[in-house]
């Protein structure tokens, strides 16, 4: 009596179960190196460390005040209030020149930051 | 379903979730690469191919069939083409070959419980044709539907349905075959 359709193809099922065959451990890790090379560098999620402008301004009034707080103590002793604004008129552009360079350092980095954020790079020369 | 993730995530620009569909797959694409290459190295060569072909169009995959069938399908191409031939069937024939007789069914049947049995096996479906051996997984050991097979082959229906049981049919001529020549040995 001949078997059914059905039970040939269970049993052939059952016959080729463990017939899978299995690639080197290395395969997954070649395919990989391979993609990660050629593939352009981008993150799935970036952390956020840049300063904001609000941050900026708060971090140039400090300087000034430092600046001018530092001159208060050099001027301790004097107690002529008109000596000490006329000191600060002197020594004005020399603290703006120093204020206003290190800000732009820091816009210059965020500009940079942001570039790069955006997939703006210098192309390498291979 | 997970590759819809993965998927989404890999054209995110996160391309080491590639290797998750990768760890998934491999296996039954080396497999299907191993039916039709005949050999490790190729089997191997032919796989990498195939995935980094599946990295490369991933964002034409629409979902409008299994990831399983569009993959199998690039394997399959991937394969002919370092075969360097335009199909691997052979010539359609309607004719319907015999049905398994009661002793091939035997054999196979006391198979089961050999410890053995996947040694054997793999050797009757290496002595196989490769277009006879690569149905014969997908259907039996992949479990792909006739559509699937369609799919991934470009055969109609029909000849899927004729050649998959020719194919079964060897199958069980061979292993019967196999196990005679042991049985005989032994004497």
């Amino acid at each position: 009596m001949k078997r059914n359709e059905q039970d040939t193809d269970q049993l052939t099922r059952a016959l080729m179960q463990e017939t899978v065959e299995k690639p080197s451990s290395e395969l997954n890790s070649r395919i990989m190196a391979f993609l990660l090379k050629k593939a352009p560098q981008k993150q799935a999620f970036s952390i956020k460390k840049s300063v904001s402008a609000g941050q900026l301004f708060i971090l140039f009034v400090v300087y000034m005040f430092v600046i001018a707080g530092g001159l208060l103590l050099m001027q301790k002793q004097s107690e002529d209030l008109s000596e000490l604004m006329l000191l600060l008129k002197q020594l004005f552009p020399i603290i703006l020149t120093v204020a206003g360079g290190v800000s732009f350092f820091v816009l210059f980095g965020l500009l940079d930051e942001w570039l790069q954020q955006h997939g703006y790079k210098i192309p390498q020369e291979e | 379903m997970e590759e819809r993730k993965w998927i989404d995530q890999i054209l995110a620009g996160d391309t080491q979730s590639f290797s998750c569909l990768i760890a998934k797959y491999e296996k039954m694409a080396y497999t299907l690469a191993f039916r039709l290459m005949g050999n490790k190295e190729e089997a191997e060569e032919v796989t990498q191919d195939a995935f980094i072909k599946v990295y490369g169009a991933l964002d034409t995959f629409k979902f409008e069939s299994k990831f399983s069938t569009w993959l199998y399908r690039i394997v399959y191409r991937t394969a002919l083409t370092a075969l360097r031939q335009q199909k691997i069937f052979t010539d359609y024939d309607e004719a319907r070959p015999e049905e398994l007789t009661e002793d091939e069914m035997d054999s196979a049947s006391s198979l089961l419980e050999r410890n053995d049995r996947r040694e054997i096996i793999s050797n009757v479906l290496k002595i196989l044709s490769s277009d006879e051996a690569m149905l014969l997984t997908l259907f039996y050991l992949e479990e792909c539907s006739i559509e699937d097979i369609r799919q991934i082959t470009d055969l109609t229906v029909s000849n899927i349905k004729v050649k998959l049981f020719r194919a079964r049919k060897h199958f069980y001529e061979k292993l019967q075959q196999i196990m005679r020549t042991e049985t005989m040995s032994l004497l």
